[in-house]
């Protein structure tokens, strides 16, 4: 008799206490019926003053949305598949305004910015710029740590920071190993990886380019209030932030974990044999670099006359017919799933506008809290820097911005300062794993334990929300954003 | 009940000195049921004592005949009778004897006798496919072994999956056995034989709602325990026999030359992580290692939440005449026995109706303890609901604990 071979499909036993697997597996289901009971709740109660049957109907969908966007216990984009569903078979907005909605300008933006991401990496002329950056800085323990978090903030400014993260962590994994930084116990070690994950995440909301949240924002505010950010305008609003926690983080992680190794020869030597196996930049990579910036200046100097969204997809074309990039290679790098999450979200964030259902809630939560519009924008961004510790960032922008828009309408603020207000916190996750896929790539080094994160990353979140209000308070008047007091 | 007589010391003696049988039994009409099948002469007879505890008692005239134990028929009743050297009886009980299971008279389709294909043991239905024990087959069977090492067979003669299923199908309809107990003897192989098992364990998980139990030596790779987890199995040993390192190399060779006393610690210890508490077992022999060592044994088995089960040296004929065990120094053993699974709050209620060992719960009437909660749970799972339940959560068990590694990259969302 033959003896079998073992299983394809490795086996795992959970030696976890057992109630703790029967909580992970079956708090799926509870959460699908919670969320469909608070939407059934929110749908047949009695009307609330001020709210109308349509406002009504949006906040039932909102309420589920908002159970599901928090838990994930359905992939973020399902979640806006079933909004989409809802709005127009219960009444809020016709399925014509909807569809409409959702091929919002943002989602096209945000297929551009990932195209041409994809071309960059591909090409490999992304790896190239990191490699060189170290190359050229990185010499010392001090002047490679700081290469390495700079960098990885610079490549964010082009980028989504979680391509970024996931770029640049095989090399700091390498330059870990070479420098035979133990395990347990290395500051060094620590420090490397907290500087990539931090890196990227401050970097990323520095731009429209970092990540998919301020293009949300931006189109949820277009769709509700017709107002709208150019790059430059965004990255102006943005770059106090950025700049003031690029030196806050670094003093935190170096006061953190101070560097306690001399030399980095030996990571030295092999950044430059990185280098020197890469070669000469290829006409390709050449070729994908010149449009990346043409696209780049296109989008300050004629973002507002021709359109993010359109000269993003120009460059794409442009990609094309140079034969730059081909189809199946754009496959593999292009999230997909997360253009649904953007469309389905500005659909619901604009229905709850419309239908008056955000200007409710805002009426009946933050408006009770806040006296002035300058608190307003403390607590809208504290709940914003909170939420995204735990959640999607793009998923903290669908929840807040609708409820937001309406504060702002009823507080006098001018709807404009609340995309960044919304987005820019959402995009700092500093103290969890689970707050971003940057943070999880770094922890998943196995160098970094919960705690290394958890108390410098709350210090650097405590000062993140510093630095937004104080640019709140005294910088964004200067550009035109005026809070008021 | 004085201690000589409650169920589980005249397990200990019965199993150790055997019973003489009265002519009263020999022209029963219904055959009693011999623990080593319906091989020719019976070596031993199962019998179920008082409150329900199996014993497998020695009945060879040779190996008997001193025996104080003389097993009668008086009417519909079976009785055990003990007598004192000077023929006075100091013990009359009643017990049940187990008639002959009506299927080791059939054949299977393939013309087998099915006794030759499975045995009844105490509730277990136990299952040799492979026929040799490797240890055997290479020359270095264990001295006391009564089952591998007389085994001459190839592997080529295994049964096949059809058959077993065939006297397992026979042995359930006539309610002989409740359990499915697999037995592999040693394989030289990276599995520890369940390789050779699985496709005998997966028919009959697909085929009957029963409770699986397997006996098998350490793999090589403690990805095979998990995996023996995986494809059904309900309780699994890896035998140690004993625990002084000297006594293993000199009675269980093959044990301490191709595996080695400290893997089948491993992979004990990993199994008990695994399998649910009280289910991972392996057989203490006492009698062939000093007790002070059994008693070690039973404590590092015991904080490593494995289940020792203490078994009475039986002495096979060609090893020569049975060694003379000391009651008085048993005791102790037993009673740490219980003592130890009980502290480490190991579940008694799996390890049950095995006749040719002593559980941690049989083991209780030594410490003086009547362990209630643990005897009326197991005695819960003797009815069918009970039964039923006791399935069902296994399974349930099983279903939570066993991942793929795809399953698990996709619930850490990474």
């Amino acid at each position: 008799m033959a003896v079998p071979q073992p299983s394809r499909a490795e086996i795992l036993i959970d030696t976890r206490p057992l109630w703790r697997i029967l909580a992970e597996r079956t708090y799926r289901p509870i959460l699908l019926s919670t969320g469909l009971v608070v939407y059934l709740m929110v749908r047949t109660m009695p009307q609330p003053e001020g709210l109308s049957p349509a406002g009504q109907n949006a906040l039932a969908i909102f309420a589920l949305c908002l159970v599901y966007w928090v838990t994930s216990v359905l992939p973020l984009m399902v979640t806006s598949l079933l909004a989409i569903v809802l709005l127009p078979t219960t009444g809020v907005i016709s399925a014509k305004e909807t569809y409409a909605l959702f091929g919002n300008e943002a989602v096209f933006f945000i297929l551009g910015a990932f195209i041409l991401a994809a071309a960059l990496i591909k090409c490999g002329l992304s790896s190239r710029i990191a490699i060189t950056i170290l190359r050229r800085f990185g010499h010392t323990p001090r002047t490679l740590l700081l290469s390495l978090f700079l960098m990885n903030a610079f490549m964010s400014f082009f980028m989504s920071e979680h391509a970024v993260a996931a770029m640049t962590f095989p090399i700091t994994l390498e330059i870990a190993r070479v420098l035979r930084l133990p395990r347990e116990g290395s500051n060094y070690a620590r420090a490397l990886f907290l500087a990539m994950a931090w890196g990227t995440q401050i970097g990323g909301i520095a731009t429209l380019l970092g990540g998919g949240r301020a293009p949300l924002a931006i189109g949820m505010l277009r769709e509700t209030s017709g107002q709208s950010y150019s790059f430059a305008e965004w990255t102006l609003a943005a770059w106090p932030i950025v700049a003031i926690l690029l030196v806050v983080g670094w003093q935190v992680i170096v006061r953190f974990f101070p560097i306690d190794i001399d030399s980095v020869r030996d990571a030295d030597a092999v950044i430059a044999q990185k280098l020197l196996r890469m070669g000469r930049p290829s006409v390709r990579e050449k070729s994908i670099g010149l449009v990346m910036l043409a696209t780049l200046v296109a989008w300050i100097v004629g973002g507002e006359e021709f359109g993010l969204a359109n000269i993003a997809l120009a460059g794409v074309v442009v990609i094309f017919l140079l034969r730059l990039l081909t189809w199946p290679d754009l496959e593999q790098y292009v999230n997909w799933g997360i253009l649904l999450m953007y469309g389905g979200a500005i659909a619901l964030g604009a229905a709850m506008t419309r239908s008056g259902a955000s200007g409710w809630v805002a009426s009946v939560t933050v408006s009770r809290w806040a006296q002035t519009p300058l608190q307003v924008l403390a607590v809208i961004s504290a709940i914003g820097i909170l939420l995204t510790e735990a959640m999607s960032h793009s998923a903290v922008v669908a929840l807040l911005m609708p409820v937001a828009i309406g504060i702002a309408q009823q507080f006098g603020i001018d709807p404009r300062v609340m995309a960044p207000a919304v987005a820019l916190p959402a995009g700092l996750a500093f103290t969890l794993p689970v707050g971003t896929p940057g943070n999880a790539i770094a922890y998943s080094s196995g160098y970094l334990r919960l705690r290394d994160m958890l108390v410098p990353g709350f210090v650097l979140v405590a000062a993140a929300w510093l630095a937004f209000m104080a640019t709140a308070t005294w910088y964004w008047p200067l550009i035109g954003l005026g809070v008021g007091r | 009940m004085r201690p000589a007589t409650h169920p589980a010391y005249l397990k200990l003696e019965l199993a150790e000195r055997g019973l003489v049988l009265d002519p009263s039994v020999r022209i029963h009409s219904a055959p009693f049921r011999s623990s080593t099948g319906a091989d020719a002469v019976a070596r031993s007879l199962d019998l179920v004592l008082p409150q329900g505890v199996w014993v497998s008692a020695p009945v060879e005239e040779r190996a008997t005949a001193g025996s104080p134990f003389r097993l009668l028929v008086d009417g519909d009743r079976v009785v055990l009778v003990r007598r004192d050297p000077d023929g006075v009886e100091t013990l009359r009980v009643e017990v049940r004897a187990v008639p002959q299971p009506r299927f080791y008279e059939r054949h299977t389709t393939r013309g087998t006798p099915m006794w030759r294909v499975a045995a009844v043991h105490g509730s277990h239905l136990l299952i040799n496919p492979a026929g040799a024990c490797g240890f055997s087959l290479r020359g270095t069977p264990c001295r006391f072994c009564v089952e591998g090492a007389p085994a001459t067979a190839e592997r080529d003669a295994a049964a096949p999956v059809e058959e077993v299923l065939e006297v397992v199908r026979a042995a359930f309809d006539e309610g002989a056995a409740e359990f499915v107990y697999f037995n592999s003897g040693f394989f030289d192989a990276e599995d520890g034989g369940m390789g050779f098992l699985a496709p005998y364990v997966e028919a009959v998980r697909r085929h009957f709602d029963t409770l699986i139990a397997t006996q098998v030596h350490p793999p090589r790779d403690n990805r095979w325990i998990d995996r023996t987890y995986a494809m059904g199995v309900d309780a699994l040993s890896y035998n140690l026999e004993m625990f002084d390192e000297d006594a293993l190399k000199r009675h269980c060779v093959g044990r301490a030359r191709y595996i080695g006393r400290e893997r089948y610690l491993e992979a004990l210890a990993r199994a008990a992580e695994v399998f649910p508490s009280g289910t991972v077992w392996t057989d203490l022999v006492v009698g062939l290692e000093p007790p002070q060592s059994t008693m070690r044994g039973i404590d590092a088995l015991a904080a490593m939440a494995v289940v020792p089960v203490v078994s009475v040296f039986r002495t096979p004929e060609a090893v020569g005449p049975r060694a003379s065990l000391d009651g008085a120094e048993v005791a102790p053993v037993l009673a740490r026995l219980y003592r130890a699974v009980k502290e480490r709050r190991i579940n008694m209620g799996w390890m049950r109706d095995l006749s040719l060992g002593i559980t941690p719960l049989e083991a209780r009437h030594f410490a003086g303890d009547g362990a209630r909660l643990a005897v009326a749970v197991q005695r819960l799972t003797r009815f069918r609901l009970g039964a039923l339940a006791a399935r069902s959560l296994a399974r349930f068990r099983r279903r939570l604990r066993v991942r793929t590694v795809g399953e698990s990259f996709d619930a850490s969302h990474v």
